[in-house]
C-alpha cells in the first residue's frame, strides 16, 4: 500500500469514533422522529398506525399549535431585539474604564449563573400583583400597579423581560470581547481624521464589531426560539394561550400525553422553521 | 534531551492501566451488590412525600433490617416520564411507585401494575381493608371500584374549602355555606364591608389548577364531564351555569387570579387577606394555627366544598403506592407497602408532617384531631368525595379544558364560547381514544 493511501485510510479510521457518535446520536434520533411523525404512536397503550401527512395537517388546523407559532416568533423577535440592544449598551459601558468596573462586572454576569428554575420562582414572585417587588416599586413613584401575569397582554412581555434579565449577560460578554479585540490604534488614527463620538462609533466599531453582533444574534434567536422552562413555570402557557410557545406544546403532546406522532411532527414542524430561519440568515449575512 | 519518547511510553502506559480498572471497577461493584441485601427503589413526588416517608423510615429499618429502601423523588411530571417509561418497557427499576389517582386508568388499561390481592395471597399476607376509606380503596381498583386492588392509597388528599369563620359570624353569614350561591353572597358582603379583603382567592393557573379548582363548582350544579356512552357533556346547560358562578366567584379574587398556584391562595389566606379560599388541599392547610405563619391562628374553618343544584363533590386526589409488573422484589415491595399504609405509621406521619390518612380510625383518633381539628371534617370530604372520570386519556381533556376555562376567565371567550369549544375538542379526544360510542 502506498504512503498516501495509509496516510488516508488512518485518517478515516481516526474519524470513524465521531461519525458513529454522530451517526447514533444524531442523525438516527432525527430520522426516527420524522418517521414517527408519519404514524399515530399511542406510547402507553401501544396503538402504532400510518397516517402519511395527517399529523401535519391536524398540526397545521390546531389553533393552539398556531398560537405557539406565532407567539415564539414574537417573543424571538422581542427577546433578541432587547437582548442585543441592551447587551450592546452594557458592553459599550464597559469597554472604558470606570471606577469599580471590576466590582460590576461579575454583578452584570450573575444572572447567567443562575439556574433556570431558580430565575422562574424569582421573578415569579417578583412579578406578583399584590407581593411583587417590581409592583412595590411602580406604587412608590406613583405609577398604577400591573398585572403582570394574569394579563394576556402583559403575560407575554413579562417572559421577555425575565428571558432578557437572564441572558443579556451573554450578548454582553461576547460584544465586549469583540470591542475588546478592536485595536486602539484605529480610533485614534480616526480621531486624528477629526471624527467624532458618533461618526467613530459607525465607521470604526460597527463594521469590526460586525461578526460578533452576527453571531450573537443568530445564537439568541435559536435558543429564544426553544423557550419552554419561562412559560411552562411562570404562566402554565397561560393566561389563555398567551404565553403558548412550540417548545411548550411539543413537550406536553411527547411526554405528557405521551403522544408521540404528534409530538414528533410538531418537532419537525419546529426544526424546519428553525432551519430556513437560519439558512436566510447565514446566506444574506454571508458568514 | 530525548524526552518525549520515555514519558510518552509511560503515559500510554498509565493510560491503559486506568482503562482496565475502569472496565473491571463496575464487575467489582456488581459483585458487591449481588451479596448485600434486599434494596427496593421507591420511585415517588418530591416534596412533602418523601418528608412523611422518612418520618417512618426509622421503623422501617427496625422491623425490617433486611430490605433496605432507597427513595428517588422527582418533580409531578418527571415523576409520571419516568415511571411510564419503565414500567412499558418492563425495565424493573422501580419496585414501589406513587401514583397520583387521575394515572390509575391508564396503568390499569396497560396492564402495568401487579394484582395486590393475589400477590398478598402467595406470600400469606393479609391486609385489612375495613379501616381504609372505601372512596380512596376504589380508585386503587381494577377496574375502579369493582375490580381487584391494585394499588393501596397513602395520602388521603381531598379538596376542601377555607374560609374565615369570624368574618362569617360578624355578618349573620350562614356558617358554613351549604351552597355556591351563599358563597357568593358571603364574598359580596364580605368584600364590601372589609376594604383590605378579598372575597375570594382562588387557583386561576392553566392547566391543572384551574381545573381543579372549577370542577366542585361544575359537579355542584348536576354537570359531568363524560356520560356513560362516552359523551362529553362539557357545554351542558348545568356546565354553563356552572361556569357562570365560577366566573362570578373569580370576581371577587385578588387580581392576577389567572396566574394563581397554590402559593399564591395560601399566601393570601395565611395574611388574612382573603375571606374564602373555595379549594384548599390538606397539605396547604396544616400550619393555620401556627402563630409563626399564619395571622388567622383560629379563625379560618374548613369544610366540605358546597353543594347547589345537587350534593357536594368534593374532589378526590389521593397518591397510591402501586407494584410495577417488572419489579424483581413484588413481595418485599408488597410488605413495605402494607407497612406503609398501616394505621400505626399514618398516625405518625400524620402528627409528624400533616401527611392526609387514608385510614377512617386515624382521621379520628384523639391525640390526631387535638392537632387538626379539621380532620373529621376531612373524613367526612374523604368518604363523600368524587374522582375524575376514569378515563385513560384524562391528561389531555384537563388540558383542554384548563385551556378554554382559562380563556373564559380572561373574558378572551363568553362562557357558552369556551365550553362548547372545549366540548368539541374533548370529543375529538374521546373519538380517537375508542371511548365514545355515540348519542
Amino acid at each position: 500500500m502506498s504512503f498516501r493511501r495509509r496516510e488516508k485510510l488512518i485518517s478515516y479510521f481516526f474519524l470513524l469514533p465521531s461519525l458513529a457518535i454522530f451517526l447514533l446520536l444524531t442523525i438516527y434520533p432525527m430520522a426516527e422522529t420524522v418517521r414517527l411523525s408519519f404514524y399515530r404512536y399511542y406510547y402507553i397503550a401501544r396503538r402504532v398506525y400510518f397516517v402519511g401527512f395527517k399529523n401535519y395537517t391536524w398540526l397545521m388546523k390546531n389553533d393552539l399549535f398556531i398560537a405557539a407559532i406565532v407567539n415564539t416568533l414574537k417573543f424571538d423577535i422581542m427577546a433578541t431585539s432587547l437582548q442585543f440592544l441592551l447587551g450592546l449598551a452594557l458592553a459599550l459601558i464597559f469597554n472604558t474604564e470606570f471606577r469599580l468596573r471590576k466590582v460590576f462586572l461579575p454583578l452584570v454576569v450573575l444572572p447567567m449563573l443562575i439556574p433556570p428554575v431558580a430565575v422562574c420562582s424569582i421573578w415569579k414572585l417578583m412579578l406578583d400583583y399584590r407581593f411583587g417587588v417590581i409592583n412595590d416599586v411602580l406604587d412608590s413613584v406613583g405609577l398604577p400597579r400591573l398585572d403582570w401575569l394574569g394579563d394576556p397582554n402583559l403575560a407575554m412581555l413579562s417572559i421577555v423581560i425575565v428571558d432578557t434579565w437572564q441572558y443579556t449577560p451573554f450578548v454582553f460578554l461576547v460584544l465586549l470581547a469583540g470591542l475588546q479585540s478592536i485595536p486602539r490604534e484605529l480610533y485614534e488614527a480616526a480621531m486624528v481624521d477629526g471624527a467624532g463620538k458618533v461618526a467613530r462609533f459607525k465607521n470604526v466599531t460597527l463594521p469590526l464589531l460586525r461578526p460578533f453582533i452576527m453571531v450573537v444574534i443568530l445564537l439568541r434567536v435559536i435558543d429564544t426560539f426553544k423557550i419552554f422552562t419561562k412559560p411552562a413555570l411562570i404562566t402554565g402557557g397561560g393566561p389563555g394561550d398567551a404565553t403558548e410557545t412550540l417548545t411548550l406544546y411539543f413537550y406536553k403532546e411527547a411526554f405528557k400525553f405521551f403522544k408521540l406522532g404528534i409530538g414528533s411532527a410538531a418537532a419537525v414542524i419546529m426544526t424546519i422553521i428553525v432551519g430556513v430561519m437560519s439558512i436566510i440568515y447565514l446566506l444574506k449575512v454571508r458568514m | 534531551m530525548n524526552f518525549n519518547h520515555l514519558s510518552g511510553r509511560k503515559l500510554s502506559a498509565a493510560l491503559l492501566l486506568f482503562i482496565i480498572a475502569g472496565i473491571f471497577a463496575p464487575i467489582h461493584q456488581l459483585a458487591a451488590l449481588a451479596k448485600s441485601p434486599v434494596t427496593i427503589t421507591v420511585a415517588m413526588a418530591a416534596g412533602y412525600h418523601v418528608d412523611a416517608l422518612k418520618a417512618i423510615l426509622k421503623y422501617w429499618e427496625k422491623e425490617h433490617p433486611d430490605i433496605k429502601v432507597r427513595i428517588m423523588a422527582f418533580g409531578y411530571h418527571d415523576l409520571y416520564e419516568k415511571i411510564v417509561i419503565d414500567m412499558r418497557e418492563g425495565r424493573g427499576s422501580y419496585d414501589v411507585i406513587e401514583i397520583d389517582d387521575p394515572w390509575m386508568p391508564e396503568f390499569c388499561a396497560a396492564g402495568w401494575l401487579t394484582d395486590i390481592d393475589e400477590l398478598a395471597k402467595k406470600a400469606g399476607i393479609t391486609i385489612n381493608y375495613s379501616d381504609f376509606v372505601d372512596t380512596a380503596l376504589w380508585v386503587g381498583r381494577c377496574p375502579y371500584k369493582t375490580g381487584h386492588q391494585y394499588a393501596l392509597p397513602e395520602c388521603g388528599n381531598v379538596e376542601l374549602m377555607a374560609y374565615r369563620k369570624d368574618l362569617f359570624k360578624k355578618y349573620g353569614l350562614p356558617c358554613p355555606p351549604k351552597t355556591w350561591s351563599e358563597v357568593l353572597k358571603a364574598a359580596e358582603v364580605i368584600s364590601r364591608n372589609e376594604p383590605g379583603i378579598y372575597g375570594t382567592v382562588m387557583r386561576g393557573l392553566r392547566g391543572n389548577p384551574i381545573v381543579s379548582n372549577f370542577l366542585p363548582v361544575f359537579w355542584a350544579f348536576g354537570a359531568r364531564i363524560i356520560d356513560e356512552k362516552g359523551v362529553p357533556r362539557v357545554n351542558s346547560a348545568e356546565a354553563v351555569e356552572a361556569l357562570k358562578m365560577w366566573l362570578a366567584l373569580a370576581k371577587y379574587s385578588p387580581p392576577g387570579m389567572a396566574t394563581f398556584s397554590s402559593d399564591q391562595v395560601k399566601a393570601y389566606l395565611y395574611e388574612g387577606t382573603a375571606a374564602i379560599a373555595t379549594e384548599v388541599w390538606p397539605g396547604w392547610i396544616g400550619k393555620l394555627d401556627d402563630p409563626k405563619v399564619s395571622k388567622v391562628v383560629g379563625k379560618v374553618d374548613i369544610c366540605v366544598p358546597p353543594g347547589e343544584k345537587t350534593h357536594p363533590s368534593p374532589m378526590i386526589g389521593v397518591w397510591l403506592f402501586g407494584i410495577p409488573h417488572s419489579s424483581r422484589h413484588k413481595i418485599e415491595a408488597l410488605k413495605f407497602i402494607v407497612f406503609a399504609t398501616s394505621a400505626r405509621m399514618q398516625k405518625i406521619k400524620a402528627l409528624e408532617t400533616g401527611y392526609p390518612p387514608t385510614r377512617k380510625s386515624v382521621y379520628l383518633d384523639p391525640e390526631v384531631v387535638k392537632k387538626y381539628r379539621w380532620y373529621p371534617v376531612q373524613l367526612k370530604a374523604l368518604m363523600t368525595s368524587r374522582p375524575r372520570p376514569r378515563v385513560p386519556v384524562w391528561a389531555e381533556i384537563e388540558s383542554v379544558l384548563g385551556l378554554y376555562l382559562s380563556k373564559a376567565l380572561v373574558g378572551e371567550m363568553s362562557p357558552e364560547e369556551a365550553l362548547n369549544a372545549a366540548n368539541a375538542e374533548i370529543l375529538e379526544i374521546l373519538k380517537e381514544a375508542g371511548i365514545y360510542k355515540g348519542g
